[in-house]
């Protein structure tokens, strides 16, 4: 498989070189899938998400984007934005490339705010996402091709959310790798809402990462709906830096999807931060999601949580993984992790897995595990006011996933979500 | 027509049998009260009545409005006009009492062939009903008894029974949890709530409550079933003679 993709991006050199400034990134990012390939089941990170099947397939990628349906993304009812950026197929939409804002803000397509501000561009990426941590990663780096920039120059309030929208609908064994890049400089405020989507008929298989840059007294919201088809594949890795007293909040919805992985990277890099990593899944048919978060805890004075809700049903997999790394000087620490599921057939598994790595002696560190049942009192207790059982059965699990998304401050993407939520909760 | 008639009902949970012939029939206007020592089957009885799962019925029938209770659902009971007020409610994070109150009253109007409840309605019908009770509107804008004290959801329980206007209201234990000023409240409220198209059973361990509302029956049961009737005075006799001395009386 490493041979497939070191002659593809041979032969496609010249259109990939075409973005002169990504040449070394790209360069670096073969060279180390050549060394490292894909992670496999007997690696402990990659133990619960098994990619054997899909990466038999061989993924050619695609330069341009034959049909661009713009009014895919309208499907997700109700949600608007002044500046919204519009991704098919992994490719940005012709008339949404940069938008430049009079306060300095910049948001729009990598490719085009690498072309237009290079330096900008080059000064962080692949910062984050320092050392292609593995095959996904460095195949994202080699063959990177579109994704969504965001500048927002110190002392900046962006007073609404934008939106950006990634949908695929491509029949043909491609693959899409997307490279985000957000940096809030110091005392900005900003939220981002992402929906990423996927027809029934989709072959992409979707191969992303995001940089997050958090400056000093900035907040940072990234939400999230993750609505695949039963037949997609889905590889993102997020990561963040945040400087000190920076807050970070990313919320979490997932709908589905074939195979699904999200790896958070949080790396708190300065005193008094906070980070917020929040997930709510309901999973049917043969679903499978793996959910990561790590987050170092590098200064002191720092909190972080972590909240990972999930109901699966059917033949569903999940999976969830919270490390916590707590350094040795990082004292004063507070570190809460919970995982709770809720597994409605005998088919359907689940494994949580909280791994909590702390050197330092003053820390307040938790985690909460479960996996179990409706509750059946609750069940009594609805049905007993004249609910009937399925609307009961209905509210309780809706209530249950939602609840790791009470945090959500944007009461529209929340009603959204958990409309979602409930509408594929009547179909477990 | 009797409201519930209850003809020797058996009840096994885990195949221990728990009520071992029960009998007892409850008018329209009437109130009884059950009371006994602690594992005789009283609120076995009440879970049984409102089908609460692993509660096997043996043997017996209970006919409530003259339809056969133990062939409905659980919640065909409810809509049927049985409501319990739970000895222990039970704690239903995300689930707003708002919406809870709004699904619960919708779903009983549709049971009568009723339209959904208007908002104004539906707001003027919480209002009422959350006065009567005093609950405040702190509660009403949580989550189904979430972070409540013991009082509150007791409260909380009449409150519902408030909205929905049952038939007949199981009262299991209703004064457990509350202290003295919050049970002579949620007892007034009872008792408005009182009138000759409902009754009432209230299951209690102590007569205390029956100081406060007035029951027109009292029934002793011991092992599964009632050992000795009587009017409301037989609660005065057990609060001064105690079980044991009643129950070898009799």
């Amino acid at each position: 498989m490493i041979d497939f993709y070191n002659r593809l991006f041979n032969s496609k050199k010249e259109e990939l070189e075409t973005q002169i400034l990504l040449k070394n990134i790209r360069k670096q990012g073969l060279k180390d899938f050549g060394r490292i390939g894909f992670p496999n089941i007997k690696m402990e990170k990659w133990k619960n998400f098994n990619t054997k099947a899909f990466l038999k397939n061989q993924y050619e990628i695609c330069f341009e984007d034959k049909d661009n349906k713009l009014d895919f993304f309208s499907k997700i009812n109700g949600l608007e934005s002044p500046d919204t950026i519009v991704f098919h197929n992994g490719h940005c939409s012709y008339n949404m490339q940069l938008d430049e804002y009079k306060n300095g803000v910049i948001f729009g397509s990598i490719k085009a705010a690498a072309a237009k501000y290079p330096e900008l561009v080059l000064r962080y990426f692949n910062k984050a996402n320092k050392q292609n941590l593995n095959g996904f990663n460095a195949l994202n780096s080699a063959f990177v091709q579109d994704g969504f920039f965001l500048f927002v120059p110190k002392n900046t309030n962006i007073d609404f959310p934008v939106l950006v929208t990634n949908s695929y609908d491509d029949d043909q064994y491609h693959m899409a790798n997307s490279r985000n890049i957000v940096i809030l400089e110091q005392n900005s405020n900003c939220e981002i809402v992402q929906i990423e989507s996927s027809t029934s008929y989709c072959n992409t298989f979707s191969n992303n990462i995001t940089e997050l840059f958090i400056g000093e007294n900035s907040t940072l919201s990234l939400n999230k709906l993750q609505k695949y088809s039963g037949k997609s594949i889905d590889i993102e890795s997020t990561f963040a830096i945040q400087e000190k007293k920076s807050t970070f909040h990313n919320n979490i919805t997932i709908i589905g999807g074939n195979k699904l992985r999200n790896d958070v990277h949080i790396k708190l890099n300065g005193k008094n931060c906070f980070a917020d990593v929040n997930g709510a899944f309901v999973l049917d048919d043969m679903n499978e999601v793996d959910n990561n978060v790590y987050i170092d805890h590098a200064k002191a004075d720092c909190d972080s949580n972590q909240n990972f809700r999930g109901v699966l049903d059917d033949k569903a997999k999940g999976a969830f993984t919270g490390y916590v790394l707590v350094r040795q000087d990082s004292q004063r620490t507070n570190a809460y992790q919970s995982n709770k599921n809720i597994v409605l057939s005998d088919d359907a598994s689940m494994s949580t897995n909280p791994f909590l790595e702390i050197y330092a002696d003053d820390v307040k560190c938790s985690h909460g595990a479960s996996v179990g049942n409706l509750d059946a009192n609750a069940m009594l207790y609805l049905q007993t006011r004249g609910i009937q059982k399925d609307k009961a059965k209905e509210l309780l699990l809706s209530a249950f996933v939602l609840e790791a998304l009470k945090g959500v401050k944007n009461t529209k993407f929340k009603e959204i979500v958990s409309k979602e939520i409930e509408n594929k909760i009547l179909k477990v | 027509m009797k409201l519930i008639e209850i003809k020797n009902l058996h009840v096994n949970i885990d195949d221990k049998e728990i009520l071992k012939g029960f009998d007892l029939d409850i008018n329209r206007g009437e109130v009884h009260a059950i009371m006994g020592p602690n594992g005789t089957g009283k609120s076995t009885l009440a879970s049984a009545l409102v089908g609460k799962p692993d509660y096997e019925v043996t043997a017996g029938k209970v006919i409530f409005k003259g339809k056969d209770l133990l062939e409905m659902e659980i919640e065909e009971r409810a809509l049927e006009g049985l409501f319990l007020a739970f000895q222990y409610p039970v704690e239903i994070p995300g689930v707003s009492m708002i919406n809870f109150m709004k699904t619960v009253v919708d779903a009983r109007r549709k049971h009568n062939n009723e339209d959904p409840i208007s908002p104004v309605d539906f707001l003027n019908l919480v209002k009422k009903s959350s006065k009567l009770v005093g609950i405040n509107d702190k509660m009403k804008g949580r989550a189904v008894n979430e972070g409540f004290s013991g009082g509150e959801k007791k409260k909380n329980e009449i409150f519902q029974m408030a909205m929905l206007q049952p038939d007949l209201a199981i009262l299991d234990e209703l004064d457990s949890g509350l202290d003295i000023d919050s049970l002579k409240h949620v007892a007034e409220a009872i008792n408005k709530l009182r009138n000759k198209n409902n009754a009432f059973l209230i299951i209690t361990h102590y007569q205390r409550l029956l100081d406060y509302i007035v029951p027109d029956y009292v029934h002793i049961m011991n092992d599964g079933k009632i050992v000795k009737s009587g009017g409301k005075e037989l609660a005065m006799e057990l609060e001064s003679m105690g079980y044991d001395d009643i129950m070898s009386k009799n």
